[in-house]
């Protein structure tokens, strides 16, 4: 806790600003009733001496009504803080998942290729949950916890000096004692989590992976996988809770041996006639008492690790500039209609330290006209299209759309005009309205979406769906491969763009499919600059210009016809070899 | 089949272990009730307090205090004791529902909720209300019986007394009662609620290309911030309903004793009760009024537990009872080390499929009246038009989706469960995107064979270039999922998953998608010449087709061509 002033307290200092208000009207109502529990003990004590001393039925009945009041008054004073600080922290957490959810999307595609989806939920959830949790206990817990021991401390000295001085001591030695003690534990309780983690994580993969283990044969190899890992976490929760729990009892009773030596020196005072035996009795209550706070407040210090490297995380990836930033120019930069796409002299590399994925790549595609680009996996045939989008930017040389600089233009400008579908469809658990304009991103009618459908092929497919385009899409298990691809053109062309990139994006679809969307395909792309790239030949046949990428570079460019006509080119060869495709025309048809 | 009542499933889930039940059981209620000896001794030493009698109870002090750390002892004890005792019984059902889903006979996949992360939860959250109502038996038992002996106690000394605690705790007692369902509720809209946000998280980053190509970041925000506010709303709801039940616990407490006070102030006075008995009947009252708190969560996690028992119980086809049958759970010592059966079989004459008719899951689609014929040593190949039926016929004939009509015959004689009979060393299976583990290629390849045909495999797989690009080899970590492999290296991982097992027949799934033409080859190749050599695959590549021994053409869930 020595460190202040790190970036992760001023993110804690930045979440809590806006509340401040709110934070300070919990804190007051909090006050009120940590007063009211001080002043039941006292109240006892006065209890028993006023009839011990004599005093009339009516005054005793009044002292005890009063601890009836108190206690109700407190209790419902808890639920209204519980109910604000909850507010609050929710207020503040979601303001924090929200920021960093927006910071998240403006990162590069390359920041987002190290972080798995899976560590973003634990980023932007995960660790803002326990900041918020957290949030809402320093306020209710330990803030109260610490005025409440205070000013409990503060009365017991009031009362008497010697056995407020006890009680002094009896909570430094509790609190020494709960905080060393559970500090050791805590790497016990890491372990417990590590070995329930890989538990859940070992059987969320069988699970999804169950065909696969069914159909090798091995279901009772992952049934032996859980055995071990059932057993390693019987070993660790029982190593855990002797750590935890011990450490818990010995704190208690630390606090049990306080209580009964604050009893014995009530005795010996009151024996000399210091105190009377309602002080004795309501010291003995507040020594009782002092444990409760403590032991939250050590609770709070291991959710404050928590929440300090849950802070620590989150102010990083705030701190994580995209290094793909938006250009100064709009839209009105870019003509309207198709553009051309220029690379010139252009070369990438995915890391600093890795090979080129293109190199020196010199390219042109004239405005409305369609490229074709083939060559082997991993020749670099993907890359071209992801430097167009500009999701990743060029090492050297520069990508121009209607002869502007990929990188002069404001991100969604371009991607408001070039557009891209891969082989790898991306859906979303959402409704197939959703999973086409992106959760509303492109205002379109719901006309417009049923013709983009049928122009793609979907329309039987779109009629068989029960609720139409509010149908809930679980993922990809209601599609089959191919219709989830033709899913994806459907997205695509609803954009309207100027250019299209197609990467291998008909490769999951069977010839007789493919050459049936292949008319709505040429329609659609009519009056459209298109990349095109492909590993099955046939998907090639309409294109004007066909280009062979090897090794990261161009080695063949030409018109499709001289280069189909032309047999010492490459692209004659492969063409010549797919011939024997005609056989499985032979068989279709 | 009987549908039996959850408190009976979950009794005979307690009968699995039930010496170590009664232990922790016993423990607890040593625990429970620790306060009233306790309460006792400070009677007693308060009283000493106000006769005038001179010096320190020493003795009683000591007593006082050897009772506080006898109780702090034995609450580490129950604890450790305890703890142990619940991962049994969440391993319990776990234990069942992943053998029946994994060895079992059937379609057993299509028992599995939609996303692997749902049915983690039925692994997770079902099996822990389970354990939780078991927890909870333990902690009302103990806390009634406790609060029993209190409440005598109390009206041993003063009639008044007793009923004036009785009644505030029996208003509680109500309140929590009524309460508890309705707490599950909202616990369940949270965890819904959670869920939402997170799994829209990981879809956004999972498709973050679609997003970022598509410019719809605003969008995206716009929606995350939409099930923020709904969930924040019903987590704090939620979160407030758990304060109220914790402080019916703590409040009722502290409000009960000063109703004691009000009542006895006349009797007190006159000397009727002592200071002794005024202490002790505030630390009994504690005691009593932590009952409610037990019983709400009764009634919470009863309610709860209905659900779940119905919910482990569908992935063993409804079966309620099946998930807390007895199991061995090895938790002390581990495992024995699993013993490999020699992967042998009679070899593959024939396998002849007749009127197979399989429709899919969700869609309804599939294939009608299908025939087909592999004789050992044919490379059969099934094309047909995307939505033909092809996937759906595989599935259908290996058991993975239950078929409507039909039959599989396997050198002439009829297969009962092809689920469990159509698996290596018979048949393996090749799905269009194979689902591999995170761990080491060589681990997610055998999936605990002995490693003897592991470098066959990976060399039929056509993995060996690959491999020694690798910085481990094949004791490569391919983390989550494979997720570091390439498309083209996980089709082949699976390849090699499947070969290492030697089947007589491989049944593969379209391996286009991410192999290019050349590999693929390469990989039919090696495999005719040194491996499996009947195999019946889906394909439309015309080069597979080429090498094909015979086509078979499907449309519109129709064999229209064979030969």
């Amino acid at each position: 806790m020595a460190r202040v002033r790190g970036p992760e307290t001023r993110l804690l200092f930045s979440m809590l600003r806006p509340e401040r208000r709110a934070a300070t009207g919990v804190l007051a109502v909090l006050l009120v009733a940590l007063s009211l529990r001080l002043a039941m003990p006292a109240l006892l004590g006065r209890f028993v001496d006023g009839a011990i001393a004599g005093r009339s039925i009516d005054a005793l009945v009044q002292i005890a009504g009063m601890y009836v009041a108190a206690a109700v008054i407190a209790e419902a004073l808890q639920l209204v803080v519980m109910w604000g600080s909850l507010h609050l922290s929710w207020r503040a957490g979601n303001r924090l998942r929200e920021r960093l959810l927006r910071h998240a999307l403006r990162l590069e595609m390359a920041w987002h290729g190290k972080h798995s989806p899976g560590q973003l939920i634990e980023r932007i959830d995960g660790d803002v949950e326990a900041l918020a949790i957290f949030f809402s206990n320093v306020l209710v817990h330990v803030l109260g916890n610490v005025v409440l021991m205070i000013a409990m401390l503060g009365v017991a000295l009031f009362i008497d000096p010697r056995a407020g001085a006890l009680l002094v001591l009896s909570a430094i030695a509790g609190g020494f004692v709960l905080i060393r003690l559970r500090a050791a534990a805590v790497p016990a309780r890491e372990a417990e989590r590590e070995a329930n983690a890989q538990l859940y994580g070992d059987l969320e993969e069988r699970l999804g992976g169950l065909e696969d283990l069914r159909a090798n044969g091995a279901g009772r190899y992952a049934v032996h996988r859980l055995h071990v890992n059932s057993s390693r976490s019987w070993h660790a929760a029982r190593r855990a809770s002797f750590l935890g729990d011990g450490s818990y009892a010995v704190a208690a009773a630390t606090f049990a041996a306080g209580s009964v030596a604050t009893l014995a020196l009530g005795f010996v005072l009151h024996d000399r006639g210091l105190l009377t035996v309602g002080q004795v009795l309501a010291l003995f209550r507040y020594s009782e008492m002092l444990r409760q706070p403590l032991e939250r407040i050590a609770d709070q210090l291991k959710e404050f690790q928590k929440a300090l490297a849950g802070a620590r995380r989150a102010s990083w990836m705030l701190a994580t500039d995209p290094s793909i930033t938006d250009g100064p120019l709009g839209a009105e930069a870019l003509p309207d209609g198709a553009l051309a796409v220029r690379f010139e002299r252009v070369s990438f590399a995915y890391a600093a330290d890795s090979e080129p994925a293109v190199r020196d790549i010199d390219l042109e595609v004239p405005a409305g006209s369609h490229l074709g680009v083939i060559g082997r996996t991993g020749s670099g045939k993907t890359t071209l299209g992801r430097l167009a989008l500009r999701l990743w930017d060029v090492g050297e040389g520069r990508v121009t759309i209607g002869g502007v600089d990929v990188r002069e233009l404001r991100q969604d400008v371009l991607r408001g005009r070039v557009a891209v579908v891969t082989q790898d469809v991306e859906l979303f658990r959402a409704s197939l309205r959703e999973n086409l304009t992106i959760f509303g991103a492109r205002a379109v009618s719901d006309d417009e979406l049923t013709g983009v459908l049928r122009r793609v092929g979907l329309s039987t497919w779109l009629d068989a769906q029960p609720e139409g385009l509010d149908t809930q899409l679980e993922g990809s298990s209601s599609l089959s491969a191919g219709e989830a691809q033709l899913l994806a053109f459907a997205r695509a062309f609803l954009a309207d763009p100027s250019v299209v990139i197609l990467d291998e994006a008909s490769s999951r679809l069977d010839p007789k499919t493919e050459s049936h969307i292949t008319a709505a395909m040429q329609d659609l792309l009519a009056g459209r600059t298109a990349i095109i790239v492909a590993h099955r030949l046939a998907t090639l046949d309409a294109v004007d210009t066909i280009a062979v990428v090897d090794d990261g570079r161009i080695v063949e460019h030409g018109p499709r016809d001289a280069l189909a006509a032309d047999a010492d080119s490459r692209y004659g060869r492969l063409l010549r070899v797919a011939d024997r495709r005609s056989i499985i025309d032979e068989v279709v048809q | 089949m009987s549908r039996p009542s959850t408190s009976r499933v979950i009794f005979r889930l307690l009968r699995s272990d039930w010496r170590s039940y009664v232990l922790a059981w016993f423990q607890w209620l040593c625990f429970h009730a620790a306060p009233l000896p306790v309460g006792w001794v400070l009677k007693l030493i308060l009283d000493r307090l106000t006769d005038g009698s001179p010096g320190l109870p020493v003795v009683l002090l000591a007593t006082l205090l050897g009772l506080e750390v006898a109780r702090w002892s034995l609450f580490v004890s129950a604890a450790f004791q305890w703890h142990g005792a619940w991962v049994g019984w969440l391993t319990v059902p776990r234990v069942n529902v992943l053998s029946s889903l994994a060895t079992g006979t059937g379609p057993a996949a299509g028992r599995l909720p939609g996303s692997s992360g749902e049915a983690v939860s039925r692994f997770r959250d079902d099996a822990q209300d389970l354990g939780l109502v078991l927890d909870v038996w333990l902690d009302v038992s103990a806390s009634l019986l406790t609060s029993i002996v209190a409440l005598t106690v109390i009206a041993s000394i003063d009639r008044t007394a007793a009923v004036s605690v009785a009644v505030p705790v029996a208003l509680a007692l109500g309140l929590s009662a009524w309460l508890g369902p309705s707490l599950r509720r909202w616990r369940r809209a949270a965890r819904e609620a959670t869920a939402a946000v997170t799994s829209f998280i990981g879809d956004t980053f999972g498709s973050i290309l679609a997003v970022k190509a598509g410019g719809a970041e605003r969008a995206v925000d716009n929606a995350f911030t939409t099930l923020n506010l709904h969930r924040a709303k019903v987590s704090r709801t939620d979160q407030l309903g758990s304060e109220l039940i914790r402080s019916l616990g703590y409040g009722t407490g502290e409000i009960t004793i000063g109703v004691v006070l009000v009542l006895v102030a006349g009797a007190f006075q006159r000397g009727e009760l002592s200071v002794g008995d005024i202490g002790l009947f505030a630390s009994y009252v504690t005691v009593v009024a932590s009952l409610p708190k037990w019983v709400g969560r009764l009634g919470a996690y009863q309610r709860q537990a209905d659900v779940s028992v119905d919910r482990l119980g569908e992935l063993m086809d409804g079966d309620r009872a099946a998930p807390v049958q007895q199991v061995t759970t090895y938790l002390r010592h581990g495992p024995p080390v699993p013993e490999h059966q020699p992967l042998v079989s009679d070899g593959l004459r024939q396998l002849d499929v007749r009127g197979l008719t399989v429709r899919h899951p969700t869609s309804g689609r599939g294939v009608e009246d299908v025939d087909l014929t592999v004789r050992g040593g044919e490379l059969v190949v099934i094309t047909g038009v995307v939505g033909a039926g092809k996937s759906t016929l595989l599935r259908g004939l290996l058991g993975l989706v239950t078929p409507l009509a039909g039959e599989v015959r396997w050198n002439g004689s009829v297969v009962a469960d092809p689920s469990t009979f159509l698996v290596p060393p018979r048949v393996s299976y090749l799905p269009q995107v194979p689902r591999l583990f995170s761990e080491t290629l060589s681990e997610t390849i055998l999936l605990g064979l002995p490693p003897d045909q592991l470098e066959d495999a990976l060399w039929l797989a056509c993995l060996e270039e690959d491999l020694q690009r690798m910085p481990a080899g094949a004791d490569t970590l391919i983390g989550p999922r494979g997720l570091r492999l390439s498309g083209g290296q996980v089709q082949r991982a699976g390849a090699a998953r499947a070969l290492v097992r030697r089947p007589d027949l491989l049944v593969v799934d379209d391996l286009s998608s991410a192999l290019d033409v050349e590999t693929e080859m390469r990989l039919w190749e090696r495999l005719r010449t040194a491996g499996t050599r009947t195999a019946l695959l889906v394909s439309h590549r015309p080069h597979v087709l080429a090498i094909a021994d015979r086509v078979i053409v499907l449309h519109e869930g129709r064999v229209v061509s064979d030969g």
